[in-house]
């Protein structure tokens, strides 16, 4: 079930009803059923996949507070990691790791092995990382495994944030469902206003530029040069504006049930070094791979300065195919990896302090690293959005060697994507980049409601898209 | 009071409320009757308004079944296209005749009209259609036939009937926009206004921007404010529509399957074709079958050469069953045309002079002069 659907706002508001009238044990479950029904709308089927998940960590866990002996504990995590990403490896992996390795085989003369033909369930990674923090948690003592299978299906179901994130902790989210909170005026009023945003984001914002992208990125051999950079910077544009406008709508919808969930965005576009932008893009899963996977990578050690940036590289590679089993994620996840390690190198090896920014303090050098940062994650946005290493090399070579004639719907969508770029970074920039929410009167709010709403209602375009993220 | 003051969303309501009054009073569909008041055909399908309210006489009837050439549409004077000459030169030999085209005929709408043939008795059926009539298995559109006389006086306008109530679709709406009308909302339906006026006031560089495709330009929506009509017949804009659009977005015209993909649609030719054939044999109906001109430019190479495929081996079918198939694919030069498959005033004469001894031949069996 699609955030921007119809079904969604009928649902959403039969769980709203339902929330306030039932009393919260009959009420959680209603919650933990509707999530399942959210799912399952997509493929019923997957949801064995979601509670298997659930069932494998809920027991892990269990078992691993109830152990003493340190091996024991260890064996047990590391067949609950194996079950859990085996489950995801399957489902996610198991065609690209086929013909990958038929590529291997074939160039060795061995016969292929067969390429698993599954259909990849919507969500499965997000799920499947929040479970396994939660056991992660168990095992390192942060947190105590609950002794209800209702707490952690809750948890892993949570219908806001079970497709697309915000990837949350169970220490975090967990106390917020067991009991019954019911939210204030304000709650409801900035969760209703935070979903009119999201919408407007995705359907008029989003939606429109993958119009073009689409059109551009499907033949980039035949794209001139300006279709194709202006096509790039939209998609980073778009990316940005769906995957926010799905976490606004999650963040509203929960809010509306008192529920406060992860800021996932912080202003990216204003990011001033690669440490940064991991700091506010994404913010949920990089600090999931900060907190669970370089944390494990580095253990109580301290290590030398290579293996350190070494670690860097893996868990951000790593991070890169965590989006999809395919060649240009490595890619993308390769060259965060190697910026962010050049990045810390330049600490670490010389010794400067990090209260010291590399290009200085002042405004002047701060647009200059903003700028560069740009620069630097249009080639990402590239890698990201290019369906296959032969359509990057057509995009580079397209960008380097194409055509320059004037098309005026590249124009069009040119200047667009400048203005929206400088709105975005101006907000950002005016509000602090913090994301206070302004005090306005009854009357003033209910107008940018309206406001929305004519733009939701006049400006949605008619050429429905997934949200991007959805397919991670 | 002063509780729900301070709500937003006692505001919000009230605001949305207003606006939808003032939608109600401002746009032009409150000028539209409703579906159960207006001129209907019985099919509730697009069609040519004649067959709205047919003279019914004792003559034997004679129908033709054909696409937007049937209709003209690009043709500013009815009396001009050449389902208006065929008329007069089979009414001159004392038949009755029907033009029962509808633009963008599609498989469903082709095989409701064949029914309706047998169904009032009809002594001969000519079909004039183009690959592009028949839908690939895929794209059979139910929603499609569903529309409302979208054809009167000829106006390419849809008035599909939803909750109701008429309104006109010139583009695709979202399914929310769809929603909302489907309740009777003036404010959602403005949107189609909205995006009519735009249409016809935007430069085609900013359509794709605009509307997330490419929007043929619409008719002037001041015109639709004449409290005068009670339906809206709106007047095509040839400077600024099919042509231009046309031309501007050729290489990326969304409708480009309609060209290319002739393949896919025999499947579906070839399913109801020999159904058709025996659908008339059976009550004794004579069908004349004609593949209509299409422009000599028309696609690449590789799709015409698909195209003709299509035409040879569909006409084997034909002919097959015992019906007269005339492919007249190629018979008028590229001065005729418009568009790619829409006849210019010149075409329209043109084929109609080539069609009529086929006619003949078929309808009072004379011969045809060489």
């Amino acid at each position: 079930m699609s955030f921007d659907s119809l079904t969604f706002v009928a649902f959403f508001a039969a769980v709203l009803v339902l929330h306030r009238a039932l009393p919260w044990r009959a009420g959680r479950i209603a919650l933990l059923v509707a999530s399942y029904v959210f799912y399952g709308t997509a493929n019923p089927w997957h949801c064995l996949l979601l509670l298997a998940a659930t069932a494998i960590n809920f027991a892990a866990a269990r078992r691993i507070e109830a152990t003493a002996d340190d091996r024991g504990r260890k064996a047990l995590l590391a067949a609950s990691l194996i079950a859990s990403l085996g489950l995801l490896g399957a489902f996610k992996y198991g065609a690209f790791a086929a013909v990958s390795l038929n590529a291997v085989l074939g160039a060795l003369g061995i016969a292929a092995v067969p390429v698993p033909g599954w259909a990849l369930p919507i969500g499965i990674s997000f799920y499947t990382f929040q479970t396994l923090s939660y056991t992660l948690d168990v095992y390192w003592g942060k947190e105590r495994a609950t002794r209800s299978f209702t707490d952690l299906a809750l948890y892993a179901a949570f219908f806001p944030q079970l497709v697309a994130g915000p990837i949350e902790r169970f220490g975090k989210l967990m106390p917020q469902l067991r009991e019954k909170r019911l939210p204030g005026p304000g709650d409801m009023e900035a969760g209703f206003q935070r979903i009119l945003w999201g919408l407007v984001k995705k359907t008029v914002v989003a939606d429109r530029l993958g119009v073009f992208v689409d059109q551009v990125y499907a033949a980039p051999g035949a794209a001139s040069s300006p279709a194709l950079l202006v096509a790039t910077v939209c998609f980073g544009l778009q990316v940005y504006m769906d995957f926010s406008g799905y976490c606004d709508i999650a963040i509203g919808s929960a809010r509306m049930m008192g529920v406060s969930l992860t800021e996932n965005f912080r202003w990216p576009m204003l990011s001033r070094n690669p440490i940064d932008l991991w700091s506010r893009w994404h913010i949920t899963l990089s600090t999931w791979f900060r907190d669970y996977l370089f944390t494990a990578l580095v253990g109580r050690r301290r290590p030398g300065t290579p293996r350190r940036l070494l670690n860097l590289v893996i868990v951000l590679t790593l991070m890169g195919l965590w989006h999809g089993p395919a060649w240009h994620f490595v890619l993308c996840g390769l060259a965060v990896g190697l910026a962010v390690a050049a990045y810390e190198g330049v600490y670490l090896v010389t010794g400067r302090s990090r209260a010291k920014p590399l290009f200085g303090r002042g405004w002047l050098s701060a647009a200059l690293a903003v700028s560069l940062m740009n620069l630097f994650t249009l080639v990402l946005v590239l890698l990201f959005r290019s369906p296959s290493l032969a359509d990057v090399r057509a995009v580079v070579s397209g960008l380097c060697c194409g055509s320059w004639s004037f098309d005026p719907v590249v124009a069009v969508y040119g200047v667009a994507a400048v203005l929206l770029w400088a709105i975005c970074v101006a907000t950002g920039l005016l509000s602090g980049e913090t994301r206070k929410e302004l005090p306005l009167a009854a009357p003033l709010r209910a107008v940018l409601w309206f406001a929305l709403l004519l733009a939701l209602l006049y400006g949605a375009v008619d050429t429905h898209q997934q949200f991007i993220y959805f397919q991670f | 009071m002063s509780r729900l003051a301070r709500s937003a969303f006692f505001w919000f309501t009230l605001f949305v409320a207003a606006s939808e009054l003032l939608a109600w009073w401002s746009l032009p569909y409150r000028l539209v009757p409703k579906a159960d008041v207006a001129i209907r055909n019985p099919l509730s399908h697009r069609a040519w308004p004649e067959y709205l309210d047919a003279e019914h006489d004792a003559r034997p009837l004679v129908v033709l079944i054909s696409n937007s050439q049937g209709v003209g549409g690009e043709i500013p004077d009815d009396d001009k296209i050449y389902a208006a000459a065929l008329r007069a030169h089979v009414a001159r030999s004392g038949y009755r005749f029907e033009n029962w085209s509808a633009r963008g005929l599609r498989t469903t709408e082709l095989e409701i009209l064949t029914l309706e043939a047998v169904e009032r008795g009809a002594r001969h059926v000519i079909v004039v259609v183009a690959a592009n009539n028949f839908d690939p298995p895929e794209r059979v559109d139910l929603r499609y036939p569903l529309s409302d006389i979208p054809l009167l006086a000829g106006a390419p306008s849809l008035w599909p009937e939803l909750g109701g109530a008429l309104f006109m679709k010139r583009t695709e709406a979202s399914d929310l926009a769809w929603a909302f009308v489907a309740l009777r909302s003036n404010l959602a339906r403005s949107r189609l206004a909205v995006i009519d006026l735009l249409a016809s006031r935007l430069p085609l560089a900013l359509h794709r921007f605009a509307f997330g495709r490419q929007v043929r330009p619409g008719e002037r929506l001041d015109s639709m404010n004449d409290p005068a009509i009670s339906v809206y017949l709106p007047a095509v804009d040839l400077a600024q529509g099919e042509l231009a659009e046309r031309r501007a977005s050729r290489s990326a015209d969304p409708e480009s399957w309609k060209i290319i993909r002739p393949a896919e649609r025999f499947t579906t030719f070839a399913a109801i074709f020999p159904g058709l054939a025996a659908r008339f044999s059976t009550r004794g109906i004579r069908m004349s079958w004609i593949w209509q001109p299409i422009a000599p430019d028309t696609g690449t190479a590789e799709s015409r050469s698909t195209l003709d495929r299509f035409v040879r081996d569909a006409t084997a079918i034909i002919e097959q069953s015992g019906v007269r198939c005339e492919d007249m694919t190629d018979a008028l030069g590229p001065g005729s045309y418009v568009t790619q498959g829409h006849f210019n005033e010149e075409g329209h004469r043109e084929f109609a002079r080539l069609l009529t001894p086929i006619i003949d031949e078929d309808l009072l069996g004379k011969k045809r002069t060489p």
